[in-house]
């Protein structure tokens, strides 16, 4: 169904729905030929792997990082409560800076889509970072509760 | 090299809304910059009441509307309550599509008759009755001026359109010969005072519209009263939502057109004031209706020097008359801009 059409809106929008307007370009850009097209389906391709590695970064390498970090201030000032606090700030800090460049290489990767000939309007980036909490999430899950969880408990003494 | 690949993925970026907007809003406020020096056109020429009809009088149409309108209409509703305001028999009343059409009507025995037509009356009427066949003679609008004119039939306009002046129909109903027609035009009949119907006479024909004071134009609503006034009814009646919007102002539009009435007499009342003391008059009268002339300028010049200011009236030329021009008068605001511009004339 097209994105304009009216029955889809249950008639309650005459014309276009909200959002769904062309695309409006500072110009009328000119592509390339359907050899840099491709090398851009693929340049986005990649920017988008980019994009989930360093989404997924959030949920196991960083954290685990910053409380490698918070146990070596821990261990040098003797104080865990210090420990805790530098590693909390710390995870923060790059939560902020690890989103600040997915949003970069989400932007970049719209521009190499409409490179490549796509007509792409929205970014993957909110899809992507949910996707990646969930499957976090889940592993964190199987992790905590089968591998490292009960298991001793449960397991033959 | 780095620089060029670079303009070449910028052309893909997309404008952001306020970009986009940013034509639309400067567009925008130039109309509104605009609109606060423009002078807007002013339409004093339109005898139809200025503002919509009362909402539920449209509601009445609305609601025929929706309903059984693949059948004939009953006017019978419509036409008792007719016959109940104006206190006559059933079969004396009938609704037709406007006041025009049912003077079309009324004319069409008048085939060969001369007709003595008080003037000036209502536009149309002279192009009326040639249509019928008939010979329109123009004649005062007095009482003994008709009384003593040689003609088969008498059509009065009162209210007068464009005058506003009332005539004594009663009186001249009374002295006309019995033979002679009397049609009288009383489209503007709630603008002016209370009168005693005529219809009891033979012979003659009144036409009231719903186009003036019941502010309902565009639904091509009226009725005629007087004797054998069947034969003026339209061929399978009148359309379900003008019958109910007729039959709905009959029956509750009295408050409104009493407001009308009185908006219209103070409007007249506050343009007599303020034309005081200048060259410009009209002759005092009922309703919406001016005939203004001036004592320094023709008609002509007077449309036209109001015209220069987007004020557009009717020229006194549409009547035969060089002298004056007929004022639809609207809302306090209109009248104070039509006696500013006549002070600049």
């Amino acid at each position: 169904m097209p994105r304009n059409d009216p029955t889809d809106t249950g008639g309650l929008f005459i014309g276009r729905r909200p959002g769904t307007g062309p695309l409006h370009y500072r110009g009328a850009p000119e592509r390339g030929g359907p050899g840099r097209r491709r090398t851009d389906a693929l340049l986005a391709a990649g920017v988008l792997v980019l994009e989930v590695l360093v989404c997924l970064s959030l949920w196991g390498p960083q954290p685990v990082a910053w409380l490698w970090v918070g146990s070596q201030v821990d261990y040098h000032s003797g104080s865990v409560t210090f420990g805790i606090a530098v590693a909390f700030a710390g995870m923060i800090a790059t939560l902020m800076l690890t989103l600040a460049v997915a949003t970069r290489l989400d932007r970049a990767w719209r521009i190499l889509r409409r490179a490549a000939g796509y007509e792409q309007r929205e970014g993957m980036l909110v899809r992507i970072f949910a996707a990646t909490a969930v499957v976090a999430g889940l592993a964190f899950l199987v992790w905590f509760v089968i591998l490292e969880g009960p298991a001793p408990s449960l397991a033959p003494q | 090299m780095i620089r060029k690949l670079l303009d070449y993925y910028r052309q893909f970026e997309e404008l952001s809304p306020e970009e986009i907007s940013r034509d639309l809003i400067e567009k925008r406020h130039a109309e509104r910059a605009q609109a606060l020096t423009e002078v807007q056109p002013l339409d004093l020429a339109t005898p139809a009441w200025h503002e919509p009809p009362d909402a539920e009088a449209v509601n009445a149409a609305t609601y025929a509307l929706r309903r059984a309108v693949n059948a004939y209409p009953d006017p019978g509703a419509l036409h008792e309550a007719i016959a109940a305001r104006h206190g006559v028999e059933r079969e004396h009343v009938v609704a037709g599509h406007g006041a025009g059409e049912l003077l079309r009507a009324a004319f069409r025995p008048l085939r060969g008759a001369e007709v003595a037509v008080a003037w000036p009356g209502w536009g149309y009427l002279p192009r009326l009755l040639n249509e019928a066949g008939a010979s329109p003679v123009a004649v005062d609008p007095d009482v003994e001026e008709l009384v003593g004119a040689p003609a088969q039939a008498v059509v009065i306009c009162s209210p007068n359109d464009p005058t506003g002046a009332e005539m004594d129909v009663a009186a001249l109903a009374d002295r006309l010969d019995p033979a002679t027609w009397l049609i009288v035009d009383a489209a503007l009949a709630e603008f002016g005072p209370p009168r005693d119907d005529v219809v009891g006479r033979e012979r003659t024909v009144v036409v009231r519209s719903f186009s003036k004071a019941h502010a309902m134009a565009g639904l091509r609503g009226g009725y005629a009263l007087g004797h054998d006034v069947a034969a003026l009814a339209p061929v399978a009646g009148v359309s379900a939502p003008a019958q109910a919007a007729m039959l709905w102002a009959l029956e509750n539009g009295d408050a409104v057109v009493a407001r009308r009435r009185a908006a219209a007499a103070r409007e007249r009342e506050r343009l007599a004031a303020a034309l005081r003391d200048t060259p410009f008059s009209f002759p005092a009268g009922h309703g919406p209706l001016v005939w203004l002339e001036s004592s320094e300028h023709d008609g002509a010049a007077i449309a036209a020097g109001l015209a220069a200011q987007r004020i557009y009236v009717t020229p006194g030329g549409a009547w035969g008359d060089e002298r004056h021009v007929r004022v639809a008068l609207r809302d306090g605001a209109a009248t104070d801009r039509l006696s500013a511009a006549l002070s600049e004339i």
